[in-house]
């Protein structure tokens, strides 16, 4: 059984629910899946046949919010006209589940749709004055009422009766299974009748709870079968048996019932087949007035209800936009696709062409994958984390790593990290953790230097500080040469356990740049993660990269297992591309993880936050 | 000529425009674009506003549910705001535009643009939940010193605020008191966390100023100027009540909704 169907509107209102098991109606499960939703624009549809949509739901790493574990499947449905999100939950990706999902979620739809709750809502939405209530306020489902608790109600039985069909199914096949006895099969037969009758009867209210709180037995089964003292054994036989034809009569009864609002229900499901074919064969009759005419509400004067005619030339511009400000065609398609989904059915406002309507919602679009979706207060986090002391007694660094594609800066913009920080007056331990490529403890060396000099004037170069390492008091360089993988998880470890008995603030592990698509080279990066457990994993990708950034994103994201993701994007050389700043949103789009800061320069100072009004002015303009 | 041109274009731009206005009237489509779908531009309005705004799951799109429909409804993260365009709390009040905003980080800049838009905001119902631990109330007072520094500015001069400390029956519910006294501290330090923090990068690349130049900052943002960050020394009027949405005591929330609208 899945977990609860809910339908609910954009705006939050929860329009029906169901759930098989009775549960009290889970908020937080839909909530979760809003978020992710929001956070992680792709949609992606692991099954081109069905309709429907499916997303694995896990809790993820580093949400606060999420005290509880939520770890389900959902699948869903967006209708356009009115938007309505039609869920499914279920607990686990199993197959019969799904199919379970998809056909719950078919008759939702298709009665909700038949029993024309779409008109009555789209009614309500267009502010019809008569139906207001004092507030001035419209229901969204004013009027509905009788067709609304038809819904319900032939929901909940068509959906009762599905399952009513799997369960016999199963018990007919299991009396084939011992066929070959035959007086058996009759006693396995009543057995099984008797079980399933026991259990319908327990779902409906064979216990009754008394007053003071103590259970009463409203059927005398199971007083009979526990009460083996005065009644012998055929007795009990003869008084099942009386009992479960009763039950049987009940039962038939009720089926007949059943039966027959299941048949009501396929008439109407059917009729309104019909209805939906006749609609798509009806065409539209336009004469040249009315073209001349439609002509001017697109362009000139607006009130327009745009169609998918209208859109299909302009999403194609805006996508050919996109493109050569260096966004993925992916992406593009992507963000053309929330567009149509905006504005489609929707009225221009007076005096606005279509081709403005399509840019404000692209600008919209934009702004809203660009805008991280968690906070990101990196000063609070850093403060919080090295203000409570471990079980030792000792002060916990927070720890940051750099991971990325070969060349793309991650030292350079790790040092600027640590000039931001050394300002901040925190004390910061660099971790040469890149163990590969020769040179690259140098590297770091130079830059620790660097900053040395910058916060201490009278440091001087090369020399070493009370603790024997290069750097001087708040900033140091941990190195332990050059070696395998194996070395990096060493050198992490050892640099936690360094930070953490000279008390560091800060410790940032630089990596080894590695080919995104070669596994032996990402692998290790789990296990680093795991043995490091850096709070922040940061990824440094180049705003010069154009369509590969999509790939290089997702893999760096998914090296790092199932339970934990990057953190933040640093976007860096963005001072190199002038406007064609379309990389940002490859890298946003292909994982929905948010970019902190990006690198605008080569000094210490040229690292900035990310201003979304900025990138999306620059990519619209 | 060129003024006789000019003459002609805009006699015929008369005509055309008249002859729109006659067919939108015939139609019964009067000139009114409440339900214009052209970005957020349905919000810029000289109209009446009252504007509910809070953290995520604090109960706003319930409490705009109880006020328009007087009925608990049911409702999961909102992901667009709810608008009612002429909403009236009480028979004799005047009617205000009620919008409540989504408090999903990834959308404040909805509230954000139409706080900036919107130059007659007849209040701020700005939803609480007091449950919260206010040592985790980070995400809140950020919301919240993002909306001051909207209103705050030269443009506004401060509206009125209300403070609603949702779900006062729960057990765990901390007295009101503490919650502003916490959001204070927590923007005191957000205040002085700002100005350690990075510049955000702006269009000119030749931006490359000081990096800590403290008269930019305080330039774009009227409350980074406040050294002491204390809610009284603030233009806009601070209210704070609790109430319980899901237990319908919404009263004093009622009394300051009917004291903004009348004003």
């Amino acid at each position: 059984m899945f977990d609860q169907l809910a339908i609910f509107t954009p705006q939050g209102e929860v329009l029906y629910q169901y759930n098989p098991s009775g549960k009290k109606f889970a908020e937080t499960q839909v909530n979760a899946f809003i978020n992710h939703l929001m956070n992680s624009p792709i949609s992606k549809k692991n099954d081109v046949h069905s309709k429907f949509s499916l997303v694995n739901i896990s809790p993820t790493v580093g949400d606060s919010s999420n005290s509880s574990k939520l770890n389900f499947s959902s699948m869903f449905y967006i209708s356009k006209q009115p938007e309505l999100y039609y869920l499914v939950t279920f607990p686990e990706q199993k197959l019969d589940l799904k199919n379970e999902a998809e056909e719950t979620l078919n008759l939702a739809l298709s009665l909700w749709d038949s029993l024309g709750l779409n008109d009555s809502i789209l009614q309500n939405l267009k502010n019809r004055t008569e139906t207001k209530n004092w507030h001035n306020y419209i229901d969204l489902l004013y009027g509905t009422e009788n067709d609304f608790k038809k819904f319900k109600e032939y929901f909940v039985t068509k959906y009762e009766d599905s399952i009513a069909v799997n369960d016999t199914k199963i018990v007919e096949s299991s009396q084939v299974d011992s066929a070959t006895d035959g007086k058996k099969v009759t006693n396995t037969k009543r057995n099984n009748e008797g079980n399933a009758k026991k259990n319908k009867n327990g779902n409906n209210g064979g216990r009754k709870w008394g007053r003071g709180g103590n259970m009463e037995d409203g059927s005398n089964i199971d007083a009979s079968t526990l009460d083996f003292s005065e009644h012998g054994t055929p007795d009990i036989n003869d008084e099942q048996y009386e009992n479960i034809s009763q039950n049987k009569d009940d039962l038939g009864k009720r089926t007949e019932k059943g039966d027959f609002l299941v048949k009501e229900i396929d008439e109407l499901l059917a009729s309104q087949k019909e209805l939906s074919n006749q609609k798509n064969t009806e065409g539209k009759p336009k004469g040249f007035m009315g073209s001349a005419y439609s002509y001017l509400q697109k362009n000139v004067i607006g009130n327009k209800t745009i169609t998918k005619d209208d859109l299909n030339i302009i999403l194609e511009e805006l996508k050919q936009q996109l493109i050569s400000k260096n966004v993925a065609p992916e992406a593009a398609d992507f963000l053309a696709q929330q567009v149509s989904r905006d504005l489609l059915g929707s009225k221009t406002s007076n005096w606005t062409s279509v081709q403005s309507a399509a840019n404000d919602s692209l600008t919209k679009a934009l702004t809203q994958i660009l805008t991280p979706g968690i906070s990101v207060d990196l000063l609070h986090e850093v403060q919080k984390k090295t203000s409570t002391l471990d079980a030792d007694g000792k002060k916990q660094p927070y720890i940051f790593s750099v991971v990325g594609v070969n060349g793309v800066g991650k030292s350079t913009n790790l040092s600027k990290l640590a000039f931001w920080l050394l300002q901040n007056n925190f004390k910061v331990l660099i971790v040469a953790c890149d163990t590969f490529r020769s040179g690259a403890v140098e590297q770091l060396r130079v830059h620790v230097e660097n900053l040395a000099q910058l916060t201490e004037e009278s440091h001087v170069r090369g020399s070493k500080n009370k603790r024997g390492k290069s750097g001087n008091d708040s900033v140091e360089l941990f190195e332990a040469g050059y070696g395998g993988s194996d070395l990096v998880t060493k050198i992490a470890k050892q640099a936690i356990k360094y930070a953490k008995d000279n008390s560091f603030d800060i410790v940032l592990m630089d990596t080894a740049g590695r080919r995104h698509n070669d596994p032996t080279l990402m692998s290790p990066l789990k296990s680093f993660a795991e043995q490091a457990n850096p709070d922040k994993i940061i990824m440094v990708g180049e705003a010069l990269v154009g369509t590969d950034s999509v790939q290089q994103a997702k893999n760096f994201n998914d090296a790092f297992g199932k339970v934990r993701n990057l953190d933040f994007l640093l976007i860096s050389k963005c001072d190199t591309v002038g406007t064609m700043l379309g990389s940002m949103v490859n890298m946003v789009y292909a994982t929905g993880i948010p970019i902190l800061f990006v690198g605008v320069g080569q000094t210490y100072t040229d690292l900035r936050t990310l201003s979304v009004k900025w990138a999306v002015d620059t990519l619209m303009s | 000529m060129e003024n006789i041109k000019s003459i002609y274009i805009t006699i015929v731009l008369l005509i055309l425009s008249s002859a729109a206005f006659f067919i939108f009237n015939k139609n019964g489509k009067i000139a009114v674009s409440v339900n214009g779908h052209s970005g957020d531009k349905q919000y810029k309005n000289k109209k009446p506003t009252l504007i509910i705004a809070g953290s995520s799951n604090s109960g706003k799109s319930t409490l705009f549910g109880l006020l328009t429909t007087d009925s608990i409804k049911t409702t999961v993260v909102s992901q667009v705001p709810n608008v009612c365009h002429h909403f009236v709390s009480e028979p004799e009040n005047k009617a205000v535009k009620l919008i409540d905003f989504p408090g999903n980080i990834k959308l404040t800049y909805k509230l954000i643009e139409a706080l900036k838009s919107s130059n007659n905001i007849k209040g701020i119902i700005f939803v609480t939940d007091s449950t919260v631990d206010p040592r985790h109330i980070t995400q809140t007072a950020e919301l919240l010193y993002n909306i001051l520094n909207i209103v705050e500015d030269r443009d506004h001069n401060g509206v009125n605020i209300l403070i609603a400390c949702n779900k006062s029956e729960s057990f765990i519910a901390r007295p009101p008191q503490k919650i502003l006294n916490a959001l204070e501290n927590e923007i005191a330090n957000i205040i002085k966390r700002k100005k350690k923090s990075l510049n955000s990068v702006s269009d000119t690349q030749a931006n490359d100023a000081d990096l800590y130049d403290e008269d930019l900052l305080n330039d774009e943002n009227p409350l980074d100027s406040i050294n002491d960050f204390k809610f009284s020394l603030l233009e806009s009027e601070i209210t704070l009540a609790e109430g319980s949405v899901t237990k319908r005591k919404i009263s004093k929330w009622q009394e300051w909704i009917n004291d903004v609208v009348n004003q």
